[in-house]
Formats: structure tokens, sequence, C-alpha cells
């Protein structure tokens, strides 16, 4: 006999607005991403520091998981950013957290930002480590990525299409 | 509780068991195609639906269930919404449980799925994927009756 649901935990309350910057392939651009949120006015080698820092710290257990789905850190509005890196395309991953966060939590946003520029494709191609012209237009890609999550975080949820 | 039932595409085989599940079906005789198509969902939901959270109904206990098409993402997206369900290094306060339909898939199942909901043809598709899953119904309800015996099993989050 499954057990029938409690009221109070029916729907619990969480943190009003969490994001998720979402990278295929490469954890790297939603590191720098998280970064870029989290330090509005730094520009691309202050966060690539940040964000290696936050890496090495990560990977010190070396464990390899076909998903990477960590805390980066709070915003100064106390929103929670979270890194997510896998191979499932981000439609499917935006769909089925924000489904969830609506059917569990009650009063909780939930922005996954995707997509955010691809890395390991460009390195390949002497992308943004080696081209300054690619590295600038990859930093102005995750900028308006970036932009793109506050705005959408402003805007109250009855207004959004 | 939570109570996921996964597959493909989420509009047959997991729509039957969470329909058997909701007793929807009968449980003694392989379910008529009349009856399959007129459950919830059942054959509706498109390529583009994929990922959505479906509502099915409630149990007796109050528990709401769901349907959820993954294609072929099946196990990294039950792995993301168990490190998205976990994300504080606490499980959220309700208990989601979720069920794999995809084992029981048939070839019928899965090439009349493709025929009606990737290329449209519902007239060839739908009797092809009600004879699918007519011949799993075994399995399926097997399945279903795991779950209620040993739901601890399939708990994600708890």
């Amino acid at each position: 006999m499954i057990k029938p649901m409690r009221k109070d935990e029916q729907k619990t309350h969480f943190n009003p607005l969490d994001f998720i910057y979402y990278s295929r392939g490469s954890v790297i651009p939603a590191v720098l991403a998280a970064a870029k949120h989290c330090y509005p006015r730094c520009g691309f080698e202050h966060c690539a520091a940040l964000a290696s820092a936050w890496l090495r710290k990560q990977r010190s257990g070396r464990e390899r998981t076909a998903c990477f789905f960590k805390l980066y850190g709070r915003d100064r509005e106390g929103a929670n950013l979270y890194v997510l890196c896998t191979a499932v395309p981000p439609l499917l991953v935006e769909r089925t957290l924000s489904g969830l966060a609506a059917a569990l939590y009650e009063g909780g946003r939930l922005i996954v930002v995707s997509p955010l520029p691809g890395w390991r494709y460009k390195r390949r191609r002497g992308g943004p480590a080696a081209d300054s012209c690619s590295l600038a237009s990859f930093w102005t890609e995750i900028e308006a990525a970036v932009t793109r999550a506050r705005l959408q975080a402003s805007i109250p949820v009855n207004e959004r299409l | 509780m939570m109570i996921i039932f996964q597959c493909y595409g989420g509009t047959h085989t997991s729509v039957a068991a969470a329909s058997y599940y909701l007793g929807l079906l009968p449980r003694h005789r392989p379910p008529h195609a009349d009856e399959l198509v007129a459950l919830p969902h059942f054959d509706r939901l498109g390529h583009s639906k994929m990922g959505h959270l479906h509502y099915v109904g409630s149990d007796l206990g109050d528990n709401p269930v769901f349907v959820l098409g993954s294609g072929r993402w099946r196990r990294p997206l039950q792995e993301i919404i168990r490190a998205y369900l976990y994300r504080d290094g606490r499980p959220a306060t309700a208990p989601v449980a979720l069920i794999d339909c995809a084992i029981t898939l048939t070839a019928a199942t899965r090439l009349g799925g493709f025929l009606s909901r990737r290329l449209g043809w519902t007239s060839l598709g739908r009797p092809l994927v009600c004879r699918g899953i007519r011949r799993a119904y075994r399995s399926i309800l097997a399945q279903v009756e795991d779950f209620e015996k040993n739901t601890s099993k399939y708990l994600i989050a708890y």
C-alpha cells in the first residue's frame, strides 16, 4: 500500500529563485556564466580565474558522472546559482526541471539558462583559447545569456508568456 | 509522494502503466483498443511535448501521478532529476518515485509510436501501438505491481 501524501509534504517552500546555468559538452561556459552572474562588473580574465579556482575545488574528488550538477553560489539578491553539464538536450532538461519545480515546490522559480556557447568545439577549431576575436564573441554570448537570465528573473511570473 | 512513469515518448507505455496503477484499466484481461485510446494522453503527445511532466491523476492516497517522455535520454535524465532533488544535499520534502517503463516496450509499440507520433500516420500507427500494449500488458502490469509492493526500490528522492 502506497503511503498517502501528507498535507505538509505536498508542496514545500524553497528558495524564491534558482538559476541553472546549463552547458553541453563542457562545464566551462556554465561556470563562466555563473561567475559573471555573481560578479557582474568583472571581465573575462577575472571570471576565468574565479571559474578555474572553483572547478579545481570541485574536481578534487576526481568523481566522474554523466551529469555535473553543483551549486556555484548565491548572487546579491539571494538567488541560488547552479551549474549543470550533461549531454541531454537543453530543452528536455528545462522542461523536466521546470515541471518538477512547479509540482514539488510552491512559490519558487527556476530559470534554466541555455543555450550557452560551446567551448570544446570552438577550442578544437582554434577557438576562444587561441583566437582573441572568437574569445570576444564567446564572452559576449556569455554576457548576453547572463543579462537575459537577469531580465527573465525581473519579469513577474504572471506577465511571462 | 510524487509518482512519475517514464518511457520514450511518454504517451504509450507509461500512460498504460500509469492507468493500470490508477485503476483506469482492468487488470484481469488485456485492454481493448478503444479502452486504450480513451485514456488521457494516450497516443496524443508528440515529439514536441517530450520532457514535460503530464498529470494523469491521483491515486487513492492522493499522490499525484505523472508521465514523462524522455526520448533516448532516460538514464541521464533520471540522474539530472536525482541531482536536482538532492541539490542542497538534502532531498525534497515529498518523496519522488520514478518508474522506467521503457523496459516493457515491444517492437510493435516502438514502430507504431514512430508511425503515429513522428510521421503523423495515426491510422496506421495507433492499431500497432494498441497491439503492442495488449501483448505487453502482463509485463507492464507486473512492473506496476512490483512498484506497489516494493515502492522503496523506485524512490529516487525520499
